[in-house]
């Protein structure tokens, strides 16, 4: 029995592991191993189940985010700060 | 044979034709007035510098394009220089504290989810527009507070569209560096939007 359960451990991903997994899986290709264990924890393990679900949502709801203009605090340059770089330039050209 | 049209150029009228749309251009991958403005300058006055360098191959404005964005992974580059050097970097916790947070780091649950802050059933109506609002108000606020870092791997993949190659390249990072960072901005933004989202 111990001996399973030590098998089990080397196997089967901790938590960190998993989540870890999850996070990177946007960013690069998931070996083959890693596919598998992250799989198996998420079947056993409702946390990580629901960490990865909310980190897809995540993931998606960042991509709106950034391409939304209303998020864009900012449009313009101040008519102050134009003014500004308007003198400086014109000093540069003489 | 027709001459290749030779592009003019006004810097005198740069200001008034480009500073919005570049600032806009700057704004959305900087998040920072101040910084962006600068960025606009800076770019201004490079032009200026390289200016007997045009030669009229291109229009001035995809020649000032251009300076912008080389201007502006200079500043991505550049900070984050500055961050990993700092030992605790990567939002003022080194990793052991930062993951024992979340995680149990010894005893019978080593490695498991502290109960705590385990994650909760987030119920999100597909369809609820109210509710979408809502979430990208608080999105917002938690994306503000991640170490700035990760605000422009964010960038870099979502807006400019770098591979994962690019985006260490560019931010001087090892892939290795590259996957704490997102699994930690992982970790403190699922937590920081199931706090305030749960709240409600």
């Amino acid at each position: 029995m111990k001996m399973f359960n030590k098998l089990m451990a080397k196997i089967m991903l901790s938590c960190v592991q998993a989540t870890k997994l999850s996070a990177v899986k946007n960013y690069r290709k998931l070996g083959f191993v890693e596919k598998m264990q992250l799989k198996m924890h998420l079947f056993v393990c409702s946390n990580c189940k629901a960490f990865h679900k909310q980190g897809h949502q995540i993931e998606e709801a960042v991509h709106q985010f950034l391409f939304d203009e209303k998020y864009l605090s900012e449009k313009h340059l101040s008519e102050e700060k134009k003014s500004k770089i308007q003198n400086t330039v014109d000093q540069e050209l003489n | 044979m027709a001459e290749p049209v030779k592009h003019t150029c006004n810097p005198e009228q740069w200001v008034t034709a480009y500073s919005d749309e570049f600032f806009r251009f700057a704004m959305f991958r900087v998040k920072k007035r101040e910084v962006a403005e600068d960025l606009v300058q800076d770019t201004f006055l490079s032009g200026l510098g390289a200016l007997p360098r045009f030669r009229g191959d291109c229009t001035e404005k995809s020649w000032l394009y251009n300076i912008l964005r080389n201007k502006i992974i200079d500043h991505f580059r550049k900070k984050v220089n500055q961050e990993i050097k700092k030992s605790d970097a990567l939002s003022d916790m080194d990793d052991e504290t930062f993951f024992s947070f979340f995680f149990h780091k010894d005893g019978s649950k080593l490695g498991e989810w502290k109960e705590d802050v385990s994650p909760k059933k987030w119920e999100l109506a597909a369809d609820s527009i109210m509710e979408k609002e809502e979430f990208m108000e608080i999105l917002h606020y938690c994306l503000a507070r991640l170490p700035e870092v990760q605000s422009k791997v964010f960038s870099l993949k979502n807006i400019e569209e770098f591979t994962t190659k690019e985006i260490c390249k560019e931010l001087g990072l090892t892939a290795s560096n590259l996957w704490t960072i997102i699994h930690r901005a992982k970790l403190q933004l699922r937590g920081c939007l199931e706090n305030r989202w749960l709240k409600e």
